[in-house]
């Protein structure tokens, strides 16, 4: 088990830039999602720690040690791969020994291990069999076993769930999170799934363009997004982020919108937007659930009226498209309330109500 | 051959053996466990196509040494042919050719029931 230092990492791929100066502190024990986009740099951060890519610039230490010059053969890292890589040519026992067996333990320790793993991973009855007669799931029980029997200090899992069903996929981020409680292991879990983040992880880093977005706990994450692209990012259906000019009229705060829609700065929001005079575009986020129907519940609660597009049902619940001129809000109606073409109010607590700059995209008004 | 090698090498999945090298195998030990039993049908290829040649090699040889010095490199096309144009043992030549042609299907039909079987 390890502690990992990521220190202001980059990665060229000739003019390409693959990741831009990246630094992580991961502590012991932690288990730490990449989550980002196909094509961010997350997989290549993710070699980088193993040591299948060399750094360009910066440096990676492991429990404050760096082990650029030793051999991956030498590192003890366990990484699952996304596909696996499974030796489809042997048994699921010699799978399983495989890592045991090159560092020469005694026939009856690898005996013992193998047994104690197959049996943690339910697939006992399956260790006399070739490897490749494994259905997927067997498979990535076999994966993460095989990386797992070798003690390793630090654990890398590249997307392992992306292959499975459904199903399987919901049962197995359980048993994950279940297995690196009990092995106490350092992981990190490279994702382009944010609700796998989101369920699994201790910390969460958002990597987009081969840059760091934020890095904290998933619920950090979800409530306070550092800027426009995590906001973004993070949360289904995704937050309503409406650009526009922020203008003063009538002795009242408003972010004039294209198309017309004016939006109301009040409260919190409002200073948020005035905390840099020289912000002149923002961007005004909420999240779905925080846009209501019904009574004002509070003065100092933004009002608009737009007419109900769309109604999606999801569960017991419905999403609800309101446009507003040309501009589109997406909120939940639970009461099942709403119709189409119906021209209702909607209210917006300004205290759950994000201000961006549109050009650097930083959040605003928070220290 | 050595083509033939070089692709089945290639051939092998790059990740299988990051994976093995992960583990902590060394070159050699990976090489031995990993890369050498997945080109197990390979090399049954090369040696099946070098047999064959074996059987079927007489131009060189005629040319080259008439399968001197003394019978050191007479092969067995080159002593059919002897046996045939120098002397004429016609019966006894076509024992040979049966006898040549019963063993080869034998092991044909090893080979093909063999790769039936891993086929499954």
């Amino acid at each position: 088990m390890s502690s990992i230092q990521i220190n202001s990492v980059t990665k060229r791929f000739g003019d390409f830039t693959a990741v831009d100066d990246l630094s992580l502190d991961i502590q012991e024990g932690e288990f730490v999602a990449l989550l980002g986009p196909s094509g961010c740099g997350k997989t290549t951060t993710m070699n980088m720690i193993a040591g299948l890519e060399d750094t360009s610039e910066g440096s990676i230490l492991f429990d404050g040690q760096d082990l650029s010059k030793t051999r991956i053969q030498d590192r003890n890292i366990g990484f699952v791969f996304q596909n696996y890589a499974i030796f489809t040519h042997l048994s699921v026992y010699k799978n399983l020994s495989y890592g045991l067996e090159v560092k020469k333990i005694s026939k009856s320790e690898v005996d013992r291990r193998v047994r104690a793993m197959a049996d943690r991973m339910s697939i006992t009855h399956r260790l006399d069999q070739p490897a490749s007669s494994l259905s997927v799931n067997e498979m990535q029980k076999l994966a993460i076993g095989r990386s797992a029997i070798v003690e390793p200090r630090i654990f890398l899992l590249d997307e392992p769930l992306s292959n499975l069903d459904a199903g399987f996929r919901a049962y197995m981020r359980a048993e994950l999170k279940i297995l690196q409680h009990e092995f106490g292991q350092t992981m990190i879990y490279v994702t382009h799934d944010q609700i796998e983040a989101m369920s699994l992880a201790d910390k969460i880093a958002i990597i987009d363009q081969g840059k760091l977005m934020q890095y904290g706990s998933p619920l950090d994450i979800y409530n306070s997004p550092d800027n426009r692209f995590v906001a973004n990012f993070i949360g289904s259906p995704r937050m309503n982020l409406i650009d526009g000019e922020i203008r003063e009229e009538t002795s009242q705060l408003k972010l004039m919108v294209r198309g017309g829609a004016e939006i109301p700065l009040q409260g919190q929001v409002k200073s948020d937007f005035t905390s840099d005079g020289r912000v002149h575009s923002g961007s005004f986020g909420i999240r779905p659930q925080d846009i209501y129907f019904g009574d004002k519940r509070s003065t100092k609660d933004i009002e608009m009226h737009g007419t109900v597009e769309v109604l999606e049902r999801v569960g017991p619940k419905r999403i609800v498209h309101l446009q507003v001129l040309e501009t589109s809000f997406i909120a939940f109606d639970d009461q099942d309330q709403l119709k189409l073409g119906d021209e209702v109010p909607f209210f917006m607590p300004p205290d759950k109500s994000m201000a961006f700059d549109v050009v650097s995209g930083r959040r605003l008004g928070v220290v | 051959m050595f083509l033939i090698l070089l692709a089945g090498m290639l051939g092998v999945p790059s990740d299988q053996l990051l994976a093995a090298r992960l583990l902590g195998g060394s070159n050699w030990q990976n090489f031995l466990k990993i890369i050498l039993p997945r080109m197990k049908a390979v090399i049954i290829i090369a040696l099946v196509l070098r047999a064959v040649e074996c059987f079927k090699i007489f131009d060189l040889i005629f040319i080259m040494t008439k399968g001197g010095p003394g019978v050191q490199t007479e092969t067995i096309s080159l002593f059919l042919y002897k046996q045939t144009f120098g002397e004429f043992e016609w019966s006894y030549v076509a024992a040979i050719g049966l006898t040549i042609l019963f063993v080869l299907s034998l092991i044909a039909a090893k080979g093909l029931a063999y790769m039936a079987k891993k086929n499954g």
